[in-house]
């Protein structure tokens, strides 16, 4: 794993990003992490994950234009860049390693 | 509702966020959603200002708070006949550095909000800073001495140690307005010339 390992909500965010698609701003990205985590979730805490992973490379964003619907204001969109799958995926791999022949976790939904 | 927008507007939430919300708010999303996001975002967007500027702050900080220990130290080991002078110069100390914090704040950012935001915080932080310094010299050596302790309780005591940086705090506020202002003036004239 790499030395700026992920948190656990920034690999949500980023799974969340990957699962929307080519529409991921704020709203969606956070439905998607609602849908998914069954809580409420902050869009403010969504784009601040978002900053963080764009700081470490494994997003990148640009701005839409201004609509209407939104006061005038521009989405901003994300995606999900080579950099930022690796390390989903190494992430991934991390993760099934450790878990796997937990008795802990046998017969569980895990 | 248009209140929402404002206090996202004047504290810098980022227009992203801001428009996400518009866009909720036009889906017909409830009142109360609609605050407790916006109360969260301009949380989060404080608090990465903060962490931010972090070293900004604790610089000007650490003035409010060295102008303080050394009027704290002084009243306590050579306390003045005639406050007067004392109280006089603490003042002028303390306006000058919010207005300085202010008007740095803003000219950096070119921002008046900036200005605010800095001579706030610089109060806040010196202040808590003070709080601390005053506790530690009130337990160490004040308490054990009659005659400081006297000193201590004729300078205002625990009162001003602990209510008159609550009292202070609109004052900073407009303080730093007034440095802000300068410091937005100087910058756009100085970008201009």
């Amino acid at each position: 794993m790499s030395r700026e390992a992920l948190g656990n909500f920034e690999l949500m965010v980023l799974l969340a990003v990957l699962r929307v698609g080519e529409d991921a701003y704020g709203v969606p990205i956070a439905r998607e992490l609602e849908d998914k985590v069954t809580r409420e979730v902050l869009l403010g805490s969504v784009y601040a994950a978002l900053e963080r992973l764009e700081a470490k490379g494994l997003v990148a964003s640009s701005l839409g234009d201004p609509t209407p619907e939104r006061g005038g204001r521009a989405k901003r969109y994300f995606t999900v860049t080579a950099k930022g799958l690796r390390e989903v995926r190494e992430t991934q791999r991390t993760l099934v390693r450790l878990w796997r022949g937990l008795p802990e976790l046998k017969g569980g939904t895990a | 509702m248009k209140a929402t927008w404002w206090l996202m507007d004047r504290f810098g939430v980022p227009e992203a966020i801001a428009g996400d919300l518009v866009e909720q708010a036009q889906r017909g999303c409830s009142a109360w959603w609609l605050w407790r996001q916006a109360f969260a975002a301009i949380g989060i967007t404080i608090a990465e200002k903060i962490d931010a500027r972090g070293g900004v702050i604790f610089a000007w900080a650490l003035v409010v708070f060295g102008a303080m220990a050394v009027r704290g130290l002084f009243d306590t080991y050579a306390p003045p006949v005639n406050y007067g002078p004392r109280s006089a110069l603490t003042t002028w100390v303390a306006i000058g550095t919010y207005l300085a914090a202010g008007c740095y704040g803003a000219y950096r950012t070119g921002r008046l909000q900036s200005g605010v935001w800095l001579a706030a915080m610089a109060h806040i932080v010196g202040q808590t800073l003070t709080i601390g310094f005053t506790l530690a010299l009130f337990f160490s050596v004040i308490q054990k001495d009659l005659t400081k302790l006297r000193e201590f309780e004729m300078t205002g005591g625990f009162g001003e140690t602990f209510l008159l940086p609550l009292l202070l705090l609109p004052v900073v506020i407009v303080l730093g307005v007034v440095g802000g202002t300068i410091g937005s003036v100087v910058r756009r004239r100085l970008r201009t010339t």
